[in-house]
């Protein structure tokens, strides 16, 4: 009952929770970049959830006859080197870049936010060692890191959300922590504190939630980014083993069939860079909305 | 600012050893399948144990991080009790020998009981002397002996112990032909050999073949057994070359419970021999079928079954499911089988030099340090894969991947500063937002991607350059600089983006500053202005970021040469990584990840000597 209480208090106190949604996405919908990112964003979402229904073909069907063709009115975009419709495997390639990309962000935004609020808030030898693993880490090229995690692992689905996250879990603690050491200072930590609050409710709920706004922003590039990596290590045929329908790997292997058939090389590329642009156009979008904002 | 840049220097130092520490341990957590990927599919478990002890990596993990570190030389020359020294053969290879007191280089090798010294004469020839003083004896009454083995391994040699054993053969076909019986016993040697044969006018029995077994019981330790069926064939007075080969399906040891130790399925593929004889000769083909034993006292069984297979110009060819083997006239078939066991408390497989597999030798080396000075004295140890120091390729490598970087580097400098510039003094016009999304489109565009366009547009269809770089000899990228335009565009395409965008931001951000507002109203000319008051506040900020950018050129410098082969730093550990040549990726990655940190640094210091608020602090 007190808890009940406690809600109809807060929700009459300020804006229902779908006006304030609405107030945060209504700049975003009117900044043109931002929009022309999101729908390239939207368009591959589309193609992941629905490509049993937009593909004639199974992504790992091999037709006879059909080797390494061009576009057509029976294979859209063409097929490839064991005769398998490009279409259905880019269709459906985009369903694991859909589900790891944001996967791996996610998991190094629960490290990395972590590792960060500890350093922040605890300050001291924690901050110390924190900061020193985290230096350790991004003193490594990325690809670099990839290559000898990947290497050691092996080649699968986990291993490059691994990877990615190994990669990517420094950066969000280097700037989780930053914003954890200003916020620290506000009354309403103080406040906090004195109420006696532990310290994981002060990290998780007091400071994480009122630095959301830049996380946020490094969040929709780091999945960008994310997709990008994804793409280059399924390249470097390190990410998910054939034949499965992996961007990346289909680069891979249609490059070296590119002087009889570049239309194998193209569609893929394209496929990856547009969803990486359109991530990134989204990214920058929001970031102007919100540093206008702020 | 020399305290600051010490401070700077010292810190990089233990963030380098870390950086080693985490290198060394990713790329040595998994190193278990090494030796199936040198050395095969078929490789068996004790194939593989004794492989990786003799790379070492039995060893515990902190004392092969030390000898990586800073080598194992020393350690092997106390146990030695020499000094060693490092020389080249005709072929370039390095090879490790101890030092004599007398000067003479000596290495070691056992021969049954006896430790044999290789002593090299100052020409260059080997003479061999036994050098049975050398053998300690410790605690337990082992006699042992430290030594250099002719593969570069400090090792430790184990007096082999004579020991009794009888070895017997029932080789039948299934429809109870007998092809061979052998017994034999021996009680003097490390190894017992036997022969038993059988002739036959001819063409061979169709059908399968068993060796009933073989008697073990009596050896001691872990030791081997082999059996060989040889068939021999009379060439007729035909001028073919003959060759008969000879397949084994399985092998297997039985304990004496019948239950089943071993078993190896070779499925026909496995141990195959093959031999060509000319006119007038004898010829024949031998399988060695060879398993081990596991455990010493108990009584075992050792089988063989297979299938015969003759294959020559002469016999008719023939399947080996359906043997039906036609001689000429006049033509005898011999068919010998032989039983030999290895008898040593300690069997070494060692991988022959000359690629032909493995050799087991009785009174091995037990145990192996690999010989290397260590990372910090230049040598990140021996490539798995060539055989060749690490040393020599990373050096070939990181000069042609800096040679690579440095084109790109003045490309997108210039350019990515000039655009950006542009774009910042026209905030928000047309051009800029055509230089901002054109940039963002480049970098966000994934290296393979911007590569394999790139090939596509003038390679593929344009014709005008070559799609790949191949290098024949060390200074082909000098002679041959149109293999270099298509990697160098691609770098350029991915950095000039980001650098493009950095500088536009900083030079919005410059034009907004009061300064500048004043400067106008001063009525200053606009160029002076821009070049002034504007530009060099304008180019502090990309200058720093761009140096703390060069993680990402490093990456994209790994994926362009894996794209365009270009034999460079990337591609090297790319190829390393890929092989698990572990000594390679580990080498590889601390140069890389040494000049990111190095080149961090020197951001930090020029940032540091150009901006006068951190300079006069």
């Amino acid at each position: 009952m007190v808890a009940e209480g406690q809600v109809t208090a807060a929700s009459t106190a300020t804006p229902s929770r779908w006006e304030r949604l609405k107030g945060a996405v209504a700049p975003l919908l009117r900044n043109r970049i931002a929009m022309v990112g999101l729908t390239l964003v939207l368009f591959w979402v589309v193609v992941a959830i629905a490509a049993p229904l937009l593909t004639r073909y199974g992504p790992l069907e091999e037709l006879p006859g059909v080797v390494n063709k061009g576009p057509s009115a029976a294979h859209w975009l063409g097929t490839d080197n064991k005769g398998r419709d490009l279409w259905s495997r880019i269709a459906y390639g985009s369903q694991t870049i859909i589900v790891l990309a944001p996967l791996s962000v996610l998991c190094s935004l629960i490290i990395g936010a972590t590792l960060g609020l500890l350093a922040g808030y605890h300050g001291g030898w924690v901050d110390d060692l924190v900061m020193r693993i985290v230096d350790i880490i991004m003193a490594f090229p990325t690809v670099l890191l990839y290559l000898i995690i990947i290497a050691a692992a092996g080649a699968s689905p986990v291993n490059v959300v691994i990877a990615i996250t190994v990669a990517g879990a420094p950066g969000i603690a280097r700037l989780v922590r930053g914003l954890a050491l200003d916020i620290r200072t506000r009354e309403y930590v103080a406040a906090a504190r004195l109420r006696g609050e532990s310290a994981w409710y002060i990290m998780f709920v007091e400071i994480l939630p009122n630095a959301r706004g830049p996380i946020i922003v490094d969040a929709a590039l780091r999945i960008g980014y994310a997709v990008f990596s994804i793409g280059t290590l399924g390249f470097l045929g390190l990410g998910l083993p054939p034949p499965s329908p992996d961007w990346g790997s289909m680069v891979n292997v249609a490059r070296r069939y590119i002087w009889t058939n570049p239309w194998a090389v193209l569609w893929p590329s394209l496929a990856i860079s547009s969803l990486v642009v359109g991530l990134n156009l989204f990214a920058d979008g929001l970031q102007e909305e919100l540093g206008r904002y702020e | 600012m020399a305290k600051f840049i010490v401070r700077r220097l010292l810190l990089m130092a233990v963030t380098m050893l870390a950086v080693s520490i985490l290198v060394f341990l990713v790329s040595e957590i998994a190193p278990g399948n090494i030796a199936r990927n040198i050395l095969g599919a078929f490789v068996t478990p004790e194939q593989e144990k004794s492989f990786m002890a003799q790379l070492g990596y039995n060893r515990p993990l902190l004392t092969r991080y030390v000898s990586w570190l800073i080598g194992s030389d020393w350690h092997a020359e106390q146990l030695i009790g020499m000094p060693l020294q490092r020389i080249r053969d005709e072929r370039g290879f390095p090879e490790w020998w101890a030092v004599d007191q007398d000067g003479t280089l000596v290495r070691w090798k056992a021969d049954g009981t006896d430790l044999i010294a290789l002593r090299r004469r100052p020409d260059g020839t080997v003479q061999e002397v036994a050098d049975n003083e050398r053998w300690r004896e410790d605690a337990s009454g082992t006699r042992y002996a430290w030594g250099v083995n002719q593969a570069n391994r400090a090792a430790k040699w184990v007096q082999a112990k004579p020991a009794p054993a009888s070895c017997a053969v029932d080789l039948r076909f299934a429809d109870n032909t007998v092809l061979g019986e052998t017994d034999l016993t021996d009680a003097s040697g490390l190894a017992v050999r036997a022969n038993a044969g059988a002739e036959r006018p001819g063409a061979l029995p169709p059908g399968t073949w068993t060796t009933r077994e073989i008697d073990l019981s009596s050896l001691s330790g872990r030791e081997l057994a082999s059996v060989q069926l040889a068939v021999d064939y009379d060439a007729p007075a035909t001028e073919f070359p003959v060759q008969v080969t000879v397949y084994v399906d399985q092998v297997e040891i039985v304990g004496a419970d019948g239950s089943t130790i071993w078993r190896g399925e070779l499925g026909g593929k496995g141990f195959r021999g093959t031999a060509v004889g000319k006119r007038g000769e004898t010829t024949g083909a031998m399988v060695d079928a060879l398993a081990e034993g596991i455990s010493a006292s108990e009584p075992r069984v050792f089988k063989v079954s297979g299938r015969l297979l003759a294959e020559q110009p002469a016999v008719r060819y023939s399947l080996f499911d359906k043997l039906a083997v036609t001689i000429p006239d006049g033509a005898r078939l011999r068919y010998r089988t032989f039983c030999s066991a290895l008898l040593s408390s300690h069997t070494s497989w060692t991988l022959a030099s000359s690629g032909s597999g493995f050799v087991a030798t009785a009174g091995g080396p037990v145990e192996f340090i690999p010989l290397s000075r260590g990372f910090l004295r230049g040598d990140p140890g021996e490539s798995l894969k060539t055989g060749r120091p690490v040393i020599e390729s990373l050096v070939r490598a990181l000069r042609n991947s800096l040679f690579l970087a440095a084109i790109a580097f003045a490309i997108i400098m210039p350019l990515a500063l000039l655009l950006g510039l542009i774009a910042g003094m026209n905030e928000g016009k047309f051009l800029d937002r055509l230089l901002s999304i054109l940039g963002l489109m480049t970098t966000a565009t994934p290296q393979f991607a911007t590569g394999v366009f790139l090939i596509l547009v003038f390679a593929s269809w344009l014709k005008w350059l070559p799609g790949a770089t191949l290098f024949p000899s060390d200074n082909a990228i000098f002679q041959n600089p149109q293999m270099l335009v298509l990697p160098v565009l691609t770098l350029t395409l991915i950095e000039l983006g980001y650098v493009l965008r950095i500088t536009r931001s900083s030079m919005v951000e410059v034009m907004r500053q009061p300064y500048i507002r004043t400067a106008f109203l001063k009525g200053l000319p606009y160029w002076r202005i821009i070049f002034k008051h504007a530009l060099r506040n304008a180019l502090l900020a990309p200058i720093t970021v761009i140096m703390l950018h060069v993680n990402w050129l490093i990456g994209g410098i790994v994926v362009v040469e894996a794209i365009f082969g270009f034999p460079g730093l990337g591609k090297l550990i790319y190829e390393a990584a890929l092989f698990k040549d572990v000594a390679a990726v580990e080498g590889g990655a601390m140069v890389m990840v040494a000049l990111a940190v190095s080149t961090q640094l020197l951001a930090d210091i020029a940032y540091t000597f150009l901006n006068p608020r951190i300079r006069y602090s």
